[in-house]
């Protein structure tokens, strides 16, 4: 966006043709439209990137990237890893993005699950995910789950 | 000035700092007229002070689970079944987490936190390639590891490494405390919640290893001093092993030790096995208090609850009760306050007696009301259960066990609740006062808040409260009630369905409303049709009763569900074989005269069809009067005939016409 900033400062009329052929190919973080128009997206996926904090959140909440803040890269690691682990350990249950979030030494894991499994599993699961994760991360984990009956509770709209 | 030199001054010693102080505080003084602030001395904060007054706050939400269940409409539990299998499920879940970190600990060895946390690294396992000391040894009984303390403890001995005797003693403390076996650990906190009842229904049987590691450990002591034996003492009565334990004491004596006092007290205890028949066991007891004051040794808490454990379990009540009273004034003289395992063992004394009750319970609460308990014995979790009991059973009064309930709820007291067990019979207890004495409203006030949530009665108790809702014609809570029923899984229970239907068909008052005439006609389509699908799926196996039918027919009715009451004869036409039992006869009355007054013909038929089989006595009234009050049709009427027979039919056709005229 800078680099469009200043471009527009040197250009001041071709500015916004600017922006519009550059906008034109950004792809990143952004969903492709499909040829019949039926790929479902969730909330937090039909929103492109500029829209964090105006109308979607961050998926990892942490005060690392902050001024003096500690472990950036780890933490950036660690929460791959813990997307990874989640996503696998909960096979095919999981419909929408993991959110973590870190307060002081604790990590908080929510997301929206599939109710296809019986809730005896789902409890057994979420014992294993915390104390596993637990250990690996050295602190306390909690899972923060919501259940939906199917993923198309989730979706958003489709494109 | 002053205020110039402060920094200065205060770099130099602590006393130039308190000087300057004082001279501060006197400079000052003037100025305020008079009137001398006192500043309040700091009061001494711990790390977590903050966060308990923020808790404080908070009450407890009736809407809402436990926090140990996800806050999920899915995932929270509706029934007593549920609530344990999910507990158990989460906790069996950090069990395989667990046992694969100690399966792969090379894994595990990375150390991210700091400080680093013990508790998140795999668990260390010795054997013999392990570099041992006492240390090791020192540390496993620190962190009351008892399996691991012994095989340290072997690998010690093989390898000839002496060990020092106060770590020995310290082996010998926790071996005998745990009973050489690993109890379960702090953190299955599940696991310990649902077991420990099952564990306290052995009691008094003899669960000493005597085979074990503790017997072993004291064999190997040469000259065992006044605390092995103590030790050792204090285990066996732990696990009952009295007669052993008695012997020791004995022999301790002879060799004229010294003992702890705890040691003291699980001798007195020993009575309860040694000796029979309630002056020996008394005799026994005072012979010990005896031996203790030549020694010099004070009596506690503990030598209290264990001769009151002792006078439990004699048989002359007359005497223990005065026994009793004798030893808790003289543990007054001591300045020992009974705790509740105390209280616990008076209601047993003063209570067993049925004929002759106690009051003592009211002395009791008087005692505890107001104040914060903290655990001092391990039975001091029995006692709200018991209290609980002795209210239901002993005094029935409602008073009392909502004091009971109130002293349970202040501060901390709900952590002496004990387990999920004593928690049901406790809330078990409670609710039989309450629909047993109390009126409906306040029994609905307290179901409101405790149920799901905190209790879920069980099928008896959800009977007595159908049945004074029943009492109560509270008709408006039949449907609360049902779906309740239909949430604990307690449908397939007969004696709730026979008593709920019974209660519905006995309420029916014909001054309600329509709305709620027809609600109540819906509510028992749904109680059949509920039960009828979980008979179908083979979750209720017994048959259908032909009464509850009836009942639910009368309901049905009442609230203008001809489709359903119809459904249900048909029901009891089709499967009359399946079903015990027929309806009575004034339900068929009803429905004749339901089908008549609105004209519903066909509905009529089957009821006919179905009490001709069943040979109803008043029949013939009731075809009579089918004749005569309903505009039939021809064809209609053929069909009438067809079904009662033709010389039948003419000859109630005359008698019909002949009353006609």
């Amino acid at each position: 966006m800078m680099f469009i900033d200043t471009l527009a400062r040197i250009h001041p009329i071709r500015s916004s043709c600017l922006i519009f052929v550059r906008s034109k190919h950004v792809q990143a973080a952004r969903y492709k439209r499909s040829l019949k128009g039926n790929k479902p997206l969730t909330y937090e996926m039909a929103g492109p990137p500029h829209t964090i904090a105006h109308i979607k959140g961050w998926n990892s909440w942490n005060t690392c990237n902050m001024l003096d803040g500690l472990r950036p890269a780890e933490t950036a690691i660690d929460d791959e890893f813990i997307r990874r682990f989640i996503t696998g350990t909960w096979h095919d249950l999981i419909a929408s993005e993991i959110i973590i979030k870190r307060q002081h030494n604790i990590i908080r894991i929510a997301a929206i699950t599939v109710q296809k499994i019986s809730v005896t599993k789902m409890y057994f699961l979420i014992g294993y995910t915390e104390e596993i994760l637990s250990y690996w991360l050295q602190c306390p984990i909690k899972l923060e789950l919501q259940t939906v009956e199917d993923r198309t509770a989730v979706v958003f709209k489709y494109i | 000035m002053l205020n110039n030199c402060r920094p200065k001054l205060l770099k130099k010693s602590g006393e130039t700092v308190q000087l300057l102080r004082l001279a501060s505080t006197n400079f000052e003084k003037p100025s305020n007229n008079g009137t001398s602030i006192t500043i309040p001395k700091r009061i001494n904060r711990s790390s977590t002070d903050i966060l308990k007054a923020i808790s404080s706050t908070i009450q407890r939400d009736p809407t809402a689970s436990h926090y140990k269940y996800h806050d999920d409409p899915y995932l929270i539990p509706v029934s007593n079944f549920q609530k344990r299998a999910y507990a158990l499920s989460q906790e069996s879940g950090r069990k395989s987490a667990q046992w694969i970190v100690n399966q792969n600990p090379e894994l595990f060895n990375h150390k991210v936190a700091f400080p680093p946390i013990e508790k998140f690294y795999p668990k260390t396992v010795y054997d013999e390639n392990c570099q041992l000391d006492e240390n090791v040894l020192k540390k496993t009984i620190e962190e009351s590891m008892v399996s691991d303390s012994i095989t340290v403890y072997n690998l010690l001995s093989q390898k000839g490494i002496e060990i020092s005797s106060e770590t020995q003693q310290a082996l010998l403390e926790l071996v005998c405390y745990y009973n050489s076996v690993d109890d379960i650990e702090e953190d299955w906190i599940e696991e310990r919640w649902y077991t420990q009842s099952n564990k306290e229904r052995e009691e008094l049987r003899n669960t000493w290893k005597s085979k074990g590691f503790a017997n072993f450990l004291f064999s190997t002591i040469k000259s065992p001093s006044a605390e092995h034996y103590s030790i050792i003492i204090q285990g066996m009565a732990k696990y009952n092993q009295f007669d052993e334990a008695y012997n020791l004491y004995k022999e301790a004596c002879e060799k004229e030790f010294v003992l702890s006092i705890n040691a003291y007290n699980s001798a007195i205890k020993t009575a309860i096995y040694v000796k029979e028949g309630a002056d020996h066991k008394w005799l026994h007891i005072q012979e010990i208090l005896k031996q203790m004051n030549n020694l010099g040794v004070p009596m506690n808490l503990l030598t209290l609850n264990s001769i009151l454990i002792v006078l439990t379990t004699m048989s002359i009540k007359q005497e223990t009760k005065k026994y009793a009273l004798k030893t808790i004034a003289e543990a007054k003289q001591f300045n020992i306050e009974p705790c509740l395992a105390s209280y616990y063992y008076l209601l047993q004394i003063f209570c067993s007696d049925k004929k002759m009750k106690s009051t003592i319970l009211i002395d009791i609460l008087n005692q505890l009301e107001g104040k914060s308990l903290v655990i001092k014995d391990l039975a001091d979790t029995k006692f709200f259960v018991t209290a609980m009991e002795n209210c239901h059973y002993h005094l029935q009064s409602f008073e009392i066990a909502l004091r009971v309930h109130s002293i349970l709820m202040t501060k901390n007291n709900y952590n002496l609740i004990g387990d999920s067990y004593k928690e049901s019979v406790y809330y078990r207890n409670f609710f039989s006062i309450l629909c047993k004495n109390e009126s409906i409203e306040l029994l609905m006030k307290y179901y409101n808040d405790l149920v799901p949530y905190v209790y879920i009665p069980e099928p008896s108790i959800t009977e007595l409260i159908v049945k004074s809702i029943n009492t109560a014609a509270a008709t408006e809570l039949y449907s609360k009630i049902w779906s309740d029923i239909l949430m604990f899984d307690q449908a397939d229970r007969e004696p709730i369905i026979i008593e709920l239907t019974g209660g519905m068909a006995q309420n029916l008052f014909p001054s309600f409303e329509q709305p709620i005439k027809e609600q109540l006609g819906k509510l028992a389509g749904t109680i059949f049709d509920s039960i009828e699908e979980r008979k179908e799926a083979g979750k209720i196996k017994s048959p259908w009763s032909g009464s509850v039918l009836g009942n639910l027919i009368n309901v049905c009715l009442f609230g203008d569900n001809i489709d359903k009451a119809s459904e249900i004869i048909k029901k009891l036409h089709t499967n009359q074989n399946k079903i015990i039992g027929v309806p009575d006869n004034q339900t068929i009355v009803l429905f004749f005269n339901y089908c008549i007054e609105k004209n519903y013909f066909n509905e009529l038929l089957k009821c006919l069809e179905y009490s001709l089989e069943i040979g109803y006595v008043e029949l013939d009234d009731l075809i009579s009067k089918t004749i005569t009050k309903m505009s039939l049709t021809p064809i209609q009427k053929n069909h009438l005939s067809k079904l009662v027979g033709k010389e039948f039919n003419v000859e109630i056709e005359n008698n019909a016409e002949s009353i006609i005229s």
